[in-house]
C-alpha cells in the first residue's frame, strides 16, 4: 500500500511540474521529484498522515506559487529579446508596425463614428428597455416616421406591455424677444412625458405635466448649454415666463449637461416644448398619422410579446389600417423596435458597410503581417533548431514566436491608437448630418477597448501560422531531419496569401470607385443655375402679417438692390434649395401629374441666372398683373408638349383655384446635387396670402466683404424682430453632397490603405521568391536568357496570383456592390466602367509590386552565384 | 571545460539585501557541498522549523544562484539521481555582503538603544 501510494503521490507531483517552464523542469524535476519523495517519507514517520497532508498542502500552493514566478520570467526574457529583434530589423518592424498601425487606426476612427449608433447603450435610463414603434415597409426597406393614429391610440389604451407612449415632433426656429434684443432659438417639441418615458430627470426644476401642453404659456426644458450661453446660467429662470414674437413658454425646468434628443433633427435643440399627445384621442390630432411613438416595455415583457400584442391590436381595427397604407404610399405594417433600432434603422446598412469595409483593411493587414512574419521564420530555421536542440520544447518555440508577435502587436496597436485619434478628429467633422446623433466627442474608452480586440485578434490571424510553421521546422531540424519546407510549398502559401489580398483589395477598389464616381457624378450634375456668388435669406418671422408681407418684402428688395456689390435681389414664398421632396405649392399638369408651384418675384430668374430656352422672362408689370403668368422648367414643358408648343398653354394652380399662363420655358432645375432627375417646377408671381417661409436670394459681384452686415442692417429696419439667416447657396448645396462626399472620402481611403499594403503584400511575397530562387535564375542566365525575359518571367509569376485574385475580386464586388443599393446615386451599380478602372487601378498596383523584385532577379550576376554554391 | 567567472568585475553589493530564503540557502552551503534535500533539512534544523523551504522555492533560488554564478554543481558530490551545490568565492562575497549589512544594522540598533543595550563611547 504504501508503494502504490507513493507512486500516487510521484505522479500527482510530476503532474504539478508541468506548472513550470520547460527549461526549467528539464533541468530541476527529477532533483525536485527525489526532495520531494524524502521529504513525505520524513513528515510521514515523524507526524504520521497528518504531517503528510500538510506538506502537501504548502507544496501545492508553494509550486503554483513559483511556477507562476518562472513563467513570468521566460515571458520577460521572451519580450526583451523580442524588442531587441524589433531594433534589430528596422525595416521589417517599421513595416510591420506600421501596417498594424494603419489597419488599427483605420477600424478604430470607424468603430468610434458608428458605436453611438449600433453598439453602444443610447445614454437613457435601461435604454434596452425602450422601444419605438414604427411603419414599416411591406415591399420595402425602411420605416417611416408616421404611424397610423387610431392604432398608437389604441395601443396606448390598450398595451399591457408599454409604458406611456411619448412622441418627437419637429423643429422650428423661435425668436426670443427681449426688449431691444432678438435671439434665434432652436426650439423642439414633444409630448410632456418624453423624459419621463427616457427616464431622466432635469439637473434644476420639474418635468413638464399635461396641464403644461395645454396651458397658454407652454412649460418647455432648456438645454443645458443654452442655459448657461444665453442666459448665465440663471437660477430664476426656472417658473420664468419667455416672450417669444408669436407665443409665450414657461421653463419648468433644466436639462442634464450631456442629454441628446432621441431624433436627429432635433438633438441640437435649445428646449422642448411640451405639446398635447398625439395618441389621447381623434380629437386633438386631426391627421391620419402620429409621429412614431416612443415607449418604455414593462418589466417582464419582451419585445417579441409586445410585437405580438401591437398585431392583435391592428388586426381588431378595422381592415384598412391592418395594412395601413398613407395616400399614395405603399402599405405599412407597424413594427415595434428597439429605440436605437428605430432611429438608424434605414441607416444601419450603410454603418455596418462602413465597418466591414474596414474590418477588410485589417484582414489585408493581418495577411500581410502573417507573410512578413512566415518570410522571417523562414530565414530564422537555424536560430529554432539550434534551440530546439538545447532543450527548447514546440511549446515554448511557439510561445515564444507568439510573444515576438505580441510585442509587434502592441507596439502597432498603439501606434493605432494614437492614429485613430487624429484621424477621428478629422473623420468626425465631416460626418452627414444623416449620421450625427450619439458621436462621441473624442476617442473613449470603448475605442480604446475595442483596438485592443482588434489588435488581439489579428496577432491570432497573423501570429499562430508563423507561430506553428517556425515551431515545427525547428524541431524538424533538431531531430536532425534534413527536412525542410519544401520551397514549392512556400510558394504556394504566398500565392493564396496574394490571391485573397488581391480579392479583397479589388472589392475595396470597386467600392471605392463607385462611392467616388457617384460623388463625382452628384457633383458635375447640371443644377441649371448659377450658385456661385448667391446667398440665400431665411426670414424666420412670424410677427410680419402674410398680406403686409408683399409689401415689406419689395421694399427690402429694393434697398438690398441698391447697396453696393449686390447684382441682383429676388423673394421667393419658400427657400427650396437644399430640401428633399419640397413643395410649397402644387400644380396640376395636362398629364394629370402634379409640379411643384413656386412662388417668386420677377427678379428671380435674373438672380438665379436661369438659362431662358423659349419665350420670354416676365416684367414687373407682367408679373403683377392679370392674367397670371408662369415661367416652367424644361421637364414641365415637356409634359406640355415641349419648349415650342408650351408657351401659352394654361395651367391649374392647386392652391386658390387659379390658372396661369405660360410664358416662358427656362433650363431644367435641380435644388440638390443628388437630385437624380431635374425638379419639375412651375414659377408663378407669389399669391399674396402664401408666405410660407418668406426667403431672398441676393446674387453678388464676389467681393462681399460687409455686405453681410449692410444687408442685416437693412433687414432690421424693416422687420425688426425677424432674425435673418444668411448662408451662401454654395454651402447648402454642398450639404446635399455631404453623404455622397463621406462615403467617396471613407471607402476612397479605405481602398488607398488596401492598395498600399497589397502593394508591401505582393513586394514581399515576389522578393522572397526571388531570393529563394537565385540558382536557378542564375543558371538561366548562365545559359543564355536576357535580362528582359528574367523580367518577364518574374514579373509574369507574380502577377499570376494577382490575376485570379483580380478575377475572382472583380466577381465578388459584382455581387458586393449590392449593399449600396439606395446608398450611390447617380450611378448604375454595375456599371462596367467602374469595374474596369478599378481592375486597373489592382493590375497598376501588382505590377509596381512586382517591378523591384524583377529588376533585382536581372541583378543577379550568374558566375558569382554558381561559383559560390 | 572550466567555467569562467562571468560575474567577475560585478559587485556583490548589486545583490543586497537578500530574501532570507536566499540567504538561508547560501548559510546551508557555507560549511560545503550539499544537495536540494540536504539544504531543505539543514535550513529547517537550523531556524528550528521557523524557516521551512518548499522544493519549488528551493529551486526556484537555486536557479538564481547558477545563473548569477554564486552556486555552482559539484561533480564530486552528485550521483545520478542528486546534484550536489557548493558556494563559489563570488557567492561566499555576496554572502559575507550581506552578513555585513545586518551587522550595520543591528550596531544602528544598538546606537539608538533600541536594544536596551547602548554601546559604551
Amino acid at each position: 500500500v504504501r508503494d502504490r501510494n507513493a507512486s500516487a503521490s510521484d505522479r500527482i507531483y510530476a503532474a504539478l511540474l508541468r506548472l513550470f517552464p520547460g527549461d526549467f523542469r528539464a533541468e530541476f524535476a527529477e532533483e525536485m521529484q527525489a526532495d520531494f519523495r524524502d521529504q513525505c517519507l520524513d513528515a510521514d514517520r515523524i507526524g504520521g498522515r497528518a504531517a503528510v497532508v500538510l506538506l502537501w498542502i504548502r507544496t501545492t500552493i508553494d509550486i503554483v506559487h513559483r511556477a507562476c514566478v518562472e513563467q513570468l520570467d521566460v515571458t520577460k526574457r521572451d519580450a526583451v529579446y523580442a524588442l531587441r529583434l524589433v531594433r534589430r530589423n528596422k525595416l521589417f518592424s517599421a513595416t510591420a508596425i506600421l501596417t498594424l498601425a494603419l489597419a488599427i487606426g483605420v477600424n478604430t476612427t470607424i468603430f468610434s463614428i458608428v458605436d453611438g449608433m449600433l453598439f453602444k447603450p443610447l445614454p437613457y435610463h435601461e435604454p434596452d428597455r425602450l422601444v419605438m414603434l414604427s411603419s414599416v415597409r411591406l415591399a420595402g426597406d425602411y420605416p417611416s416616421a408616421m404611424v397610423p393614429k387610431s392604432l398608437a391610440v389604441a395601443v396606448r389604451e390598450r398595451h399591457s406591455g408599454l409604458s406611456d407612449l411619448a412622441a418627437v415632433f419637429g423643429t422650428a426656429p423661435l425668436t426670443l424677444v427681449d426688449g431691444a434684443k432678438s435671439t434665434s432659438l432652436k426650439a423642439m417639441a414633444a409630448t410632456p412625458n418624453l423624459l419621463d418615458v427616457l427616464g431622466v430627470t432635469p439637473v434644476r426644476g420639474r418635468l413638464p405635466t399635461d396641464e403644461d401642453a395645454t396651458s397658454p404659456a407652454a412649460g418647455a426644458l432648456l438645454a443645458h448649454a443654452t442655459w448657461i450661453s444665453n442666459f448665465g446660467a440663471d437660477p430664476s429662470l426656472i417658473d420664468r415666463v419667455l416672450r417669444f414674437e408669436d407665443r409665450r413658454v414657461r421653463i419648468v425646468g433644466i436639462l442634464p449637461a450631456n442629454f441628446v434628443f432621441p431624433s436627429l433633427d432635433a438633438s441640437t435643440a435649445d428646449l422642448m416644448i411640451a405639446v398635447e399627445s398625439p395618441f389621447r384621442g381623434p380629437e386633438i390630432w386631426p391627421t391620419e398619422g402620429a409621429p412614431a411613438p416612443i415607449a418604455r416595455l414593462r418589466p417582464n415583457m419582451t419585445l417579441s410579446a409586445a410585437q405580438a400584442e401591437v398585431d392583435a391590436l391592428a388586426a381588431n381595427l378595422n381592415a384598412s389600417l391592418k395594412d395601413w397604407a398613407p395616400p399614395g404610399r405603399q402599405r405599412f405594417r407597424a413594427q415595434l423596435m428597439e429605440l436605437q433600432v428605430g432611429l438608424f434603422e434605414s441607416r444601419r446598412s450603410v454603418l455596418w458597410t462602413l465597418l466591414a469595409a474596414a474590418g477588410l483593411v485589417l484582414v489585408i493587414a493581418c495577411v500581410n503581417l502573417a507573410n512578413l512574419l512566415l518570410s522571417r521564420t523562414a530565414g530564422r530555421n537555424r536560430e529554432m533548431a539550434v534551440r530546439s536542440v538545447l532543450g527548447a520544447s514546440r511549446f515554448r518555440l511557439i510561445r515564444q514566436l507568439t510573444i515576438e508577435s505580441g510585442v509587434l502587436a502592441l507596439v502597432g496597436g498603439t501606434a493605432g491608437l494614437l492614429l485613430a485619434r487624429w484621424s477621428f478628429d478629422f473623420t468626425v467633422r465631416s460626418v452627414p448630418p444623416v449620421f450625427a446623433l450619439f458621436l462621441p466627442d473624442a476617442l473613449d474608452s470603448r475605442a480604446l477597448v475595442f483596438s485592443a480586440l482588434a489588435t488581439g485578434v489579428s496577432v491570432l490571424l497573423f501570429g499562430a501560422v508563423p507561430a506553428l510553421r517556425g515551431s515545427q521546422t525547428a524541431l524538424l531540424a533538431g531531430r536532425h531531419e534534413r527536412r525542410r519546407i519544401p520551397v514549392l510549398r512556400r510558394l504556394r502559401e504566398g500565392h493564396v496569401l496574394v490571391t485573397a489580398e488581391t480579392i479583397i483589395v479589388t472589392v475595396l477598389v470597386i467600392s471605392a470607385v463607385l462611392t467616388v464616381g457617384s460623388f463625382g457624378r452628384l457633383r458635375s450634375n447640371s443644377l441649371g443655375f448659377q450658385s456661385d456668388n448667391l446667398m440665400s435669406i431665411k426670414l424666420t418671422t412670424r410677427v410680419v402679417q402674410s398680406a403686409r408681407m408683399s409689401q415689406v418684402l419689395a421694399t427690402v428688395t429694393d434697398e438690398i438692390r441698391r447697396l453696393p456689390g449686390v447684382v441682383s435681389v429676388a423673394a421667393e414664398d419658400t427657400n427650396p434649395i437644399g430640401t428633399v421632396g419640397w413643395s410649397s405649392g402644387q400644380a396640376r399638369l395636362p398629364d394629370g401629374k402634379v409640379a411643384s408651384a413656386h412662388g417668386v418675384s420677377a427678379s428671380y430668374f435674373q438672380a438665379m441666372g436661369l438659362r431662358l430656352v423659349n419665350g420670354r422672362l416676365p416684367s414687373e408689370g407682367e408679373w403683377q398683373g392679370e392674367p397670371l403668368a408662369a415661367v416652367v422648367t424644361e421637364r414641365v414643358a415637356l409634359a406640355l408638349g415641349g419648349a415650342q408648343s408650351a408657351l401659352g398653354t394654361s395651367i391649374q394652380i392647386l392652391r386658390g383655384d387659379r390658372r396661369a399662363i405660360v410664358i416662358g420655358v427656362v433650363s431644367d432645375i435641380r435644388y440638390r446635387y443628388d437630385d437624380v432627375q431635374p425638379r419639375q417646377v412651375v414659377f408663378i408671381p407669389p399669391p399674396p396670402d402664401r408666405w410660407v417661409a418668406p426667403g431672398l436670394l441676393v446674387r453678388t459681384s464676389g467681393d462681399q466683404s460687409g455686405l453681410d452686415h449692410r444687408i442685416r442692417a437693412v433687414l432690421a429696419r424693416a422687420m425688426p424682430r425677424a432674425v435673418p439667416e444668411l448662408s451662401p447657396v454654395d454651402a447648402q448645396l454642398a450639404r446635399s453632397l455631404a453623404l455622397s462626399r463621406f462615403q467617396a472620402q471613407l471607402f476612397g481611403s479605405f481602398a488607398v490603405v488596401a492598395v498600399l499594403l497589397a502593394i508591401v503584400g505582393i513586394h514581399g511575397v515576389l522578393a522572397q521568391t526571388v531570393a529563394g530562387r537565385t540558382r536557378e535564375i542564375a543558371i538561366r542566365m548562365a545559359l543564355g536568357a536576357t535580362s528582359r525575359s528574367v523580367r518577364r518571367h518574374v514579373v509574369t509569376e507574380g502577377l499570376a496570383p494577382v490575376a485570379i485574385g483580380l478575377t475572382l475580386g472583380v466577381v465578388a464586388g459584382f455581387w458586393t456592390v449590392q449593399v449600396f443599393r439606395g446608398y450611390v446615386h447617380g450611378v448604375q451599380l454595375r456599371d462596367p466602367l467602374f469595374f474596369i478602372v478599378a481592375a486597373a487601378i489592382v493590375t497598376a498596383a501588382a505590377l509596381a509590386a512586382t517591378w523591384i523584385p524583377a529588376r533585382r532577379a536581372t541583378r543577379i550576376d550568374p558566375a558569382t552565384i554558381l561559383k559560390t554554391d | 571545460m572550466a567555467k569562467v567567472d562571468v560575474r567577475a568585475g560585478r559587485s556583490p553589493d548589486e545583490f543586497l539585501p537578500l530574501t532570507p530564503a536566499l540567504f538561508h540557502v547560501l548559510l546551508a552551503l557555507a560549511d560545503g557541498e550539499k544537495h536540494g534535500y540536504a539544504i531543505l533539512k539543514e535550513v529547517a534544523e537550523r531556524t528550528n522549523n521557523g524557516v521551512v523551504l518548499s522544493t519549488g522555492t528551493l529551486y526556484g533560488i537555486i536557479k538564481r544562484l547558477l545563473a548569477d554564478d554564486m552556486i555552482r554543481r559539484s561533480a564530486a558530490g552528485s550521483n545520478e539521481r542528486r546534484q550536489a551545490y557548493r558556494l563559489t568565492s563570488f557567492g561566499r562575497s555576496v554572502a559575507l555582503a550581506e552578513v555585513a549589512r545586518l551587522r550595520d544594522l543591528v550596531m544602528a540598533a544598538e546606537s539608538k538603544k533600541l536594544l536596551g543595550h547602548p554601546s559604551k563611547g
